[in-house]
């Protein structure tokens, strides 16, 4: 509280309301006999009494320290958990997603595609051609082979070999 | 001892003296907390027993907000910023309102003051039939008024105190007040009771101080 205040709060106590009438001040007055008569209608061991049944609460000391958790373990539980929640949020939309509707190409895309399909046959018409020669020049050296194992040398040198 | 908890005579410093006893009473010293305790323990009780009637149940109030405030202490939950008393009148008002919630439940009434025996409450200037009329007067005041009026003359608070309990700014606080007193001077006219002679004004006004 302020200085200022507490001239404020000063000031009011003995002022009190400013603009009361001589009857109603009166009436205030009557307030504050019967607020005292109310007081000293307690018991007189009130005040003993109270001391006695709030003494120990006051002399219990500071309550004790509430341990606080790991801040990175519970740093590292939340980014778990968050992970957690995204997955089981990406498996429930993958589950209930409705179905993909069937798409339907636009002309345009059709004859991109077609011209695709008609590059790709060409590369493999040439790559057949090439093919084609590979297994022609193979074929030829096979029949060499076969007519050259057919003389007496390649015989003797198969009975050298068994001995 | 009653001078620094009257409403019209506290001394400029018993701020400072609240504070060093909330302070040592914080660490642990008795002595301290039975000041305290001295200083506050009618005026709660006061309140409590305007409000709910019944001794019994007002000392058991008091006990109940005296083992909130020194738990808090204790603990060292408590940081003075020169708002003790509103803090504890506030404290009062919640265990009296859920008192009156626990009497509702169960079917009972806390608004008997008129009923009141106070024989054993004498007052210095007024008559118990006085003092009878302003109790019933106070029961039919709305639960706004009421509670202003017992803030202001049962806890002892001043209207700078009353606006950080209430939340209210002061010209209001000041109007209500005002209204409250007019209703129960009409009605102490209607029940046949003259408003208290003016002239003991004075006197009356220094009745807090008397031990």
């Amino acid at each position: 509280m302020t200085n200022r205040d507490q001239h404020e709060s000063h000031e009011l106590r003995l002022t009190g309301h400013p603009e009361l009438s001589a009857a109603d001040r009166a009436v205030e007055s009557a307030l504050d006999q019967l607020a005292h008569a109310e007081r000293h209608a307690a018991s007189p061991a009130l005040e003993a009494r109270v001391m006695a049944s709030t003494q120990a609460l006051l002399s219990r000391g500071p309550a004790p320290v509430v341990s606080i958790p790991n801040r990175s373990f519970a740093r590292g539980f939340r980014v778990a958990a968050a992970i957690g929640v995204m997955a089981c949020a990406g498996a429930a939309w993958l589950a209930i997603r409705p179905a993909a509707p069937a798409e339907s190409f636009p002309t345009a895309a059709v004859s991109t595609l077609a011209e695709d399909i008609d590059a790709l046959i060409t590369a493999t018409s040439f790559a057949d051609a090439g093919f084609t020669a590979e297994l022609d020049k193979l074929d030829a050296d096979t029949l060499n082979f076969g007519q050259s194992s057919t003389g007496q040398d390649w015989l003797d040198a198969i009975e050298e070999t068994s001995l | 001892m009653t001078r620094l908890a009257s409403r019209d005579h506290r001394e400029p410093d018993a701020g400072k003296r609240l504070a060093d006893l909330l302070a040592r009473a914080s660490a642990g010293d008795n002595d301290a907390w039975r000041s305290i305790i001295d200083l506050y323990a009618r005026r709660v009780f006061a309140l409590a027993r305007s409000r709910c009637g019944d001794p019994d149940l007002a000392e058991e109030i008091t006990q109940s907000v005296f083992a909130t405030v020194a738990g808090t202490l204790g603990s060292g939950g408590y940081t003075e910023q020169g708002k003790f008393e509103p803090w504890l009148f506030r404290i009062t008002m919640n265990r009296v309102r859920d008192e009156a919630r626990r009497a509702r439940r169960a079917g009972l009434s806390l608004e008997n003051a008129g009923a009141l025996p106070c024989a054993a409450a004498a007052s210095p200037g007024l008559s118990p039939s006085i003092l009878s009329r302003l109790r019933q007067g106070l029961a039919e005041l709305s639960d706004a008024d009421r509670e202003i009026i017992e803030l202001r003359h049962h806890a002892g608070l001043s209207f700078k105190e009353l606006t950080d309990i209430l939340n209210e700014p002061l010209g209001t606080l000041l109007a209500r007040h005002h209204r409250a007193l007019k209703k129960l001077r009409n009605f102490l006219d209607a029940a046949g009771i003259n408003s208290p002679d003016h002239d003991d004004q004075d006197q009356n006004d220094h009745a807090e101080a008397k031990p």
